[in-house]
């Protein structure tokens, strides 16, 4: 009898410790596993709200890890107009003028054509667990789904903010909000998922909204379509020769 | 007789580079692109003899319409950039003055004017309105991987600095808008890239003989960080700024949170004595503030840089995109030797999707004795 309770008793631990959540650690892996790239090739539309005005960029761009990208504009008042980054040098084409301008890499965290999206956001492969530490805060239940809310602290200099909360997708492990802190505590940006699409056998995030807390009335809506993850990309894309082709 | 051996090098190696381009190129996707803007710009001038006692005016407008077309496949492109304006006042006085010019060899005025009703072989006063239609681009480009050939009028800017550039030799710079443009030159340029941002640039552009034309090679990519560049160039142009002359410049580029940027170039005439072009430039930015400082010495004098004669000359500028769709900018020359200088504000903003609206004011002097012009005007842009 003493036998048989002592069976229960770990059988009922046993499902305890199952129906209990990940670890964060577990947690920022899966995210990693439908959200980390080794290359990304998509093409974008960001709307641009400043009051109560709107503007479009289109693109089409592609980058590999965090140090290639390639980003050219489609939407007719930037037409041709191309970036290219390679580590943390950063190059913009301007057609008209045929003119190749590099620009300081502090600028990598500033707003893509003014927009709240930075080259960072749009162009990087995020890499959580790589370049965080995280601890689970809660749970809650956000637009009807059941969210882990996970605070990442950033481990290295590379990491684009020094901490981030996120809420994640319990199911599918995709963050449907965030918030990018500063060092100094301040929060830079709130994000939140529009729409989450299945690419191949993940779930990666395709369209978001993105303000800026560094300036006042604003928001972009950022969509990507056409999106390939870890398709093979031409490397001589990266090179100047491709910038000004 | 070593420009034409360059010349006929560099479209040998062209030739043999592309053989088979033709075929690789059918079979692989194009695109097509038309587009273009409409920009009406109306504008006053005031003159003042002395100080800043404005006591004669003029008005002028001028309405253009840009058209682009691109068509590009993954080895080869061809593209045309192609301007027509309808020209009033002032403004056909200033193409009309430009045309006269170029008859004389000085400027090239890029483009057809048309004045129906209006003799425009008789010397006098410009007709009130002018037609010009102008050919900013039209080239072809061929691609393969360790080449690209460009044929046809393009704009080739090697320009460093943020206004002045001795190595950008190709350059020459059409000011009749509200900002300076560059003009196409008509070119053979051959470029072998060397790895990620590196390139060998060769450039011919002939002009009536081969004897007579502009040709260069450049050497650029990034070392340790630092942007560099050397260039060796030819001018056999009669009547030109650096007319039959041998020049040879470096210039370098880094960014060491405050940007640097430096060119020189020597020059040696065929007859006469030699002459050095300097630029010693700086660059920073504070939030959506951007700064830039540049120093310009001009040892060769009108004939080297007609828009800077001077041997010292100074710039600086300040540009602030203060508010999400609206930015300001102002920025001063100063010719230290012929007491010249110029000063501009100019504001622009978004004012709907694909259109802009932009104020602007310039006061300037070109010498001590000269009058102070002054002009303001505003554009209104439309792209498609």
């Amino acid at each position: 009898m003493k036998r048989c309770a002592i069976s229960l008793m770990l059988a009922a631990l046993a499902a305890a410790l199952a129906a209990q959540a990940p670890s964060a650690q577990a947690i920022l892996e899966k995210v990693d596993r439908n959200q980390s790239f080794k290359s990304i090739a998509y093409s974008g539309r960001m709307e641009i709200t400043v009051g109560g005005e709107t503007r479009y960029k289109t693109m089409d761009a592609s980058a590999m890890g965090s140090d290639k990208a390639f980003v050219e504009f489609t939407n007719p008042e930037d037409r041709g107009i191309r970036y290219l980054k390679l580590g943390k040098d950063l190059w913009i084409y301007f057609p008209k003028e045929q003119d190749t301008v590099k620009i300081s890499g502090h600028l990598l965290k500033d707003g893509m054509m003014g927009s709240d999206v930075s080259y960072e956001d749009a162009l990087e492969s995020q890499d959580f667990a790589e370049k965080y530490s995280a601890a689970i805060k809660g749970e809650e239940t956000l637009d009807g789904r059941k969210c882990y809310v996970l605070e990442l602290a950033s481990k290295t200099p590379k990491a684009a903010y020094d901490r981030r909360v996120i809420w994640i997708d319990a199911e599918r492990y995709i963050g449907l909000k965030e918030e990018m802190y500063a060092k100094s505590g301040k929060m830079l940006k709130e994000s939140r998922t529009l729409e989450v699409t299945k690419v191949g056998d993940r779930w990666f995030v395709s369209k978001s909204e993105v303000v800026s807390k560094l300036r006042a009335n604003t928001k972009t809506v950022f969509a990507l379509t056409k999106i390939a993850l870890d398709a093979a990309v031409d490397s001589k894309k990266f090179t100047m020769s491709a910038l000004t082709k | 007789m070593k420009s034409r051996s360059l010349a006929a090098a560099m479209a040998l190696a062209a030739c043999a580079s592309l053989t088979g381009g033709a075929s690789a190129l059918a079979a692989e996707e194009a695109s097509f692109f038309l587009g273009g803007s409409i920009e009406a710009r109306p504008f006053a001038r005031l003159y003042a003899p002395e100080g800043l006692a404005f006591d004669s005016a003029e008005y002028g407008s001028a309405s253009t319409l840009s058209l682009d077309l691109d068509a590009r496949g993954p080895n080869a492109r061809a593209y045309a950039s192609l301007e027509a304006s309808l020209l009033n006042g002032a403004a056909a006085g200033d193409a009309w003055a430009a045309a006269g010019l170029a008859s004389a060899g000085v400027l090239d005025a890029g483009g057809l004017l048309m004045a129906p009703a209006y003799d425009l072989s008789a010397a006098g006063d410009p007709p009130p309105t002018l037609f010009q239609a102008r050919v900013r681009s039209l080239y072809v480009k061929l691609d393969r991987d360790w080449i690209s050939l460009i044929a046809g009028r393009q704009v080739i800017k090697y320009q460093r600095g943020a206004l002045w550039s001795p190595t950008d030799v190709y350059t020459e710079l059409d000011l009749s808008g509200m900002s300076p443009v560059r003009r196409g030159a008509d070119a053979l340029r051959l470029s072998f890239p060397l790895g990620a941002t590196g390139a060998f640039d060769m450039v011919a552009a002939p002009s009536a003989s081969m004897e007579e034309g502009r040709y260069s090679a450049r050497l650029s990519g990034m070392l340790l960080g630092i942007d560099a560049a050397a260039l060796a160039y030819r001018d056999g142009r009669p009547g030109s700024a650096l007319s039959g002359s041998w020049s040879a410049g470096a210039a370098i580029g880094a960014d060491l949170g405050l940007g640097i940027d430096a060119e020189i170039l020597a020059s040696w005439p065929d007859s006469g004595e030699a002459w050095l072009r300097a630029a010693l430039g700086a660059d920073y930015s504070i939030g959506r503030l951007v700064l830039a400082a540049e120093y310009y010495y001009n040892g060769g004098g009108p004939a080297a840089d007609a828009a800077a004669p001077g041997a010292h000359n100074a710039y600086a500028a300040l540009s602030w995109a203060a508010l999400d769709l609206a930015s300001f900018a102002a920025s001063g020359t100063i010719g230290f030797s012929e007491r010249s200088w110029s000063s501009a504000l100019s504001a622009s903003i978004s004012a709907a999707q694909n259109a802009q609206i932009a104020v602007y004011a310039r006061l300037s002097r070109a010498g001590e004795s000269l009058p102070t012009g002054l002009e303001a005007g505003a554009s209104l842009t439309v792209i498609f």
